[in-house]
């Protein structure tokens, strides 16, 4: 197991994650612009690369997820589109503008362009190359943390965090609900959206279908970050969303280094972490009944 | 305060299943009166409320706040002069939110602060403990917790208190007391009575109790049909016996007062 690539991976996933974590577990709606937003990021990064401006396309990415979470954010609110419909509205639109930021061609190959990693690197020469590239993208990502962590203690973020648990409460104290949720899909999404511009330059290659099922990827490094850390503040939640996604990475990695099962079942393996850790509130249940049908039975008999 | 004119409510108008939800509700309260509300179910008092709040937008009529014609302001900007407490304590608060970040929200919002400023700050944590310290519920002590962890009656209590953490211009209560137990309702009912007047905020309170709205505010106001069948004050309110006003009722409906929750005894402490 290449222990420094996996991180590398689990840091840049792990800005997926605080963006799935704001719709998921802050506003307490799953999003599904997240496959159009991820691949979106990609596109706009490697385009800009290409073109020689590849910070302009990290920030780009950001802003362009932020464009398709507003959408989705409009068609929810505006609309009155159903929030899982306006989520797949959105990514389907946006297979076809990914592809035509992408000229059309489902990859886009940055071999022959500078990426921000090819630059820090040439900024460190005598140090290892992926001990910087790690650096970086730790640095960034912990940059997001604490973004969303200052911000989820401004007004802004007390009622983007009240609207997902108390929406009519949100409405009664004079704040518009609406603008509060396409601020809130937005910001998610420009969070994710700057993760794929990352994936891309990292990688050296944006490809039409990287989207595909990431919003399980990311549900997944959510549930496991909240085995992780069980504390249920709003900054924990953001730290076990990072430390999910890493551990998301690493446990992929052990799997399939040991050869447990081959690298096209990891998002059947994703699917099934998600739906049996979602599950288990409900088979707690389940058992718990079962013991005091047991047991009562087991009285009956004694008497 | 607040005047409303010939208020006219149809629901599903133009259909088989309209009907009529206020048929010219007329009502004027001077500032700071308090006003309580009564009237069976189906007799137009939370719709009433409703109208006022602006969930919905009514068929005719007017309101006026202060002067301001709000009939067609939205919800949430006619929200920054209306308060509203209802009968479920888990309207008025958010349950992952902790008692401090719950006073926060409203109040940055209140207080128009820029909205990407810290929304609590020191100076914030004291008033908020002053206020709370109020209540006398120990709640001061407990800024942290989540208030979904708080009984009903604490939770009621605490949005009461933040409903009115910057004094509304009315303040509307609906039946804010029915889901508590006798005792939480008696505290709830005298902080209620406690914060309209130390504010002078004029409030409009439905409640099921008959005792609480003879002896609540210096009005009662009855319901009926989507009217206002009955307006007490004064002399004829303080010698109303809950037995007279059930009479009353009878002898204007020809129907006996059939709100499921209604209480015929005096206020409970």
């Amino acid at each position: 197991m290449n222990v420094l690539g996996t991180l590398q991976l689990g840091f840049i996933y792990g800005i997926l994650t605080l963006g799935i974590f704001i719709t998921f577990r802050v506003m307490n709606m799953p999003d599904l612009t997240v496959d159009g937003s991820f691949t979106l990021g990609l596109a706009v990064s490697a385009a800009l690369a290409l073109s020689g401006r590849p910070v302009l396309g990290l920030l780009l990415g950001f802003i362009s997820g932020a464009g398709a979470g507003a959408v989705t954010g409009l068609l929810q609110t505006k609309a009155g589109i159903h929030s899982l419909l306006a989520g797949i509205l959105t990514m389907t639109g946006l297979y076809s503008v990914n592809l035509a930021i992408m000229h059309g061609s489902p990859n886009v190959s940055l071999l022959q362009s500078g990426t921000v990693f090819s630059a820090i690197r040439a900024a460190f020469p005598a140090a290892n190359k992926d001990v910087v590239i790690l650096t970086a993208i730790v640095v960034l990502c912990v940059l997001c943390f604490a973004g969303l962590a200052w911000f989820f203690h401004t007004g802004a973020g007390l009622r983007v965090r009240a609207a997902g648990d108390n929406a009519a409460m949100v409405r009664a104290s004079s704040i518009n609900a609406d603008h509060v949720c396409i601020l809130s899909v937005a910001l998610a999404n420009a969070f994710i959206g700057l993760s794929g511009a990352v994936l891309a330059q990292y990688q050296g290659y944006a490809d039409i279908n990287a989207g595909t099922g990431i919003i399980v990827v990311g549900l997944a490094s959510v549930v496991i970050g909240e085995v992780a850390v069980k504390k249920q503040t709003i900054v924990a939640g953001l730290l076990a969303a990072v430390i999910g996604a890493v551990a998301y990475r690493v446990l992929i990695a052990l799997a399939l280094s040991a050869d447990f099962f081959p690298a096209y079942m990891l998002r059947l393996v994703s699917a099934v972490i998600v739906a049996a850790t979602l599950a288990i509130p409900r088979l707690r249940a389940f058992a718990q009944d079962a013991k005091i049908k047991k047991e009562g039975r087991r009285n009956v008999e004694n008497q | 305060m607040l005047k409303i004119n010939n208020l006219r409510k149809v629901f599903q108008p133009d259909t088989p299943s309209a009907h009529i939800g206020l048929s010219g509700v007329s009502l004027h309260l001077a500032a700071g009166e308090f006003a309580t509300v009564i009237g069976s179910n189906g007799a137009g008092k939370s719709t009433l409320f409703n109208a006022i709040a602006g969930s919905f937008l009514v068929s005719g009529g007017s309101i006026r706040l202060d002067g301001q014609d709000i009939t067609y302001q939205k919800e949430h900007v006619r929200a920054k002069n209306i308060g509203r407490l209802f009968q479920d304590p888990k309207t008025g608060t958010a349950p992952n939110l902790s008692i401090e970040e719950n006073m926060a929200l409203v109040y940055s919002k209140a207080t128009e602060r820029f909205p990407l400023r810290i929304a609590l700050r020191a100076a914030d944590i004291t008033h908020f403990k002053e206020v709370l310290s109020k209540l006398d519920m120990g709640l001061e002590d407990r800024l942290k917790i989540k208030v979904g962890l708080l009984s009903g009656g604490q939770r009621q209590a605490l949005a009461l208190l933040i409903a009115t953490l910057i004094p509304p211009k009315l303040l509307l209560l609906d039946e804010h007391t029915a889901a508590l137990d006798p005792v939480t309702a008696g505290k709830v009912t005298r902080l209620t009575a406690e914060i309209a007047t130390r504010h002078n905020i004029t409030t409009l309170m439905i409640t099921h109790n008959i005792g609480s709205a003879l002896k609540e505010g210096g009005r009662t106001i009855m319901m009926d049909e989507g009217k206002i069948v009955l307006d007490l004050a004064g002399r004829e309110r303080t010698d109303m016996t809950p037995q007279d006003l059930l009479r009353r009722y009878r002898e204007i409906t020809n129907r006996e007062m059939d709100n499921d929750r209604m209480l015929l005894s005096g206020a409970k402490e």
